[in-house]
């Protein structure tokens, strides 16, 4: 889903450095509130690491869909272990990805940023929408299309801010064809949209406390 | 007005992936059949060197190098059995 698939060296050193010190700082605040909550997560660790392991299986694989993309799971991320600990696990996730090959060394701070916005806008979407939508099902597919298609404004944004280097074409043709890869990606949303909201209810049937919901 | 009450959610929620789906069909009509990366090269101008495709099973394959995939997976598995046993304890 919305992650930067251009090499190391299309961004300048400035704007890699840039996005990784707002990522860091997104990370250290993370970090920081993890550390005053002591004791809290300890439960959630478990999810996280769980939700780290299967969201890293899946966003190394290609799916034969619009020509070709992978999922995220970083919606499910959010919703099962939270914004704190969602934080930490699409950096860990990144940097695995990285080291494999998938994805530059020098874009993991906009990537990261990029899975961020997705895991904090789904967890409030998912966390706020549940007077209005109870069904687990739909409200986790809905806060799954809100978190990628933001994600994918955020991975826009920050292409749009940093320019590519060496190529020719006016930003208003990029941000044409940054908008074409924002629909192809959302094409995907959708099988993600499913899979979480699948997912979510499964867990909400037999396990509710996991997502704070009390027993229907 | 209450059948639409109790299931405005799942309404909702096709209505976006019917939406969503209408535009990413006819942006895959535009762009043509791309991978992920000819995809970016083609949107950002820079010139695409084509995606590599090798050990691609019915059209899925595996971004980065298989072997470490399949390393840090491992990893990854005996991670998350440390960490259950040490929290349920």
């Amino acid at each position: 889903m919305a992650h930067i698939h251009l090499e190391d060296g299309s961004f300048t050193l400035t704007w890699v450095l840039v996005w990784w010190i707002i990522a860091l700082a997104c990370i250290g605040i993370a970090l920081w509130v993890l550390r005053r909550e002591k004791g809290k997560n300890q439960k959630k660790i478990t999810i996280a690491a769980f939700v780290t392991a299967a969201a890293f299986a899946l966003f190394q694989i290609n799916i034969p869909l619009f020509g070709g993309v992978h999922l995220n799971l970083t919606p499910l991320v959010a919703i099962l272990a939270g914004p704190v600990l969602g934080a930490l696990v699409v950096l860990v996730i990144n940097i695995l990805s990285a080291a494999i090959g998938h994805g530059g060394w020098g874009l993991i701070g906009a990537n990261v940023l990029i899975n961020l916005v997705e895991v904090v806008v789904a967890y409030l979407i998912f966390r706020g929408s549940r007077k209005i939508i109870p069904d687990l099902f739909s409200r986790a597919g809905i806060a799954t299309f809100a978190g990628l298609f933001c994600g994918n404004l955020m991975m826009v944004a920050i292409i749009m801010a940093s320019g590519i280097q060496g190529v020719t074409q006016t930003p208003g043709q990029v941000l044409a064809g940054l908008s074409l890869i924002i629909a192809v990606n959302m094409g995907i949303a959708i099988v993600e949209a499913l899979l979480t909201g699948l997912i979510v209810r499964y867990i909400g049937n037999i396990r509710p406390d996991i997502l704070g919901e009390s027993k229907p | 007005m209450t059948a639409f009450k109790e299931h405005r959610g799942i309404i909702l929620f096709g209505l976006i992936a019917i939406i969503v789906l209408i535009g990413a069909y006819a942006a895959y009509q535009a762009t043509g059949p791309m991978g992920i990366e000819e995809r970016f090269n083609a949107a950002t101008g820079l010139s695409s060197g084509g995606e590599e495709e090798e050990g691609s099973i019915a059209g899925f394959f595996l971004e980065g190098n298989m072997l470490s995939y399949l390393l840090v997976l491992v990893i990854l598995a005996v991670a998350c059995f440390a960490v259950y046993r040490h929290n349920q304890g």
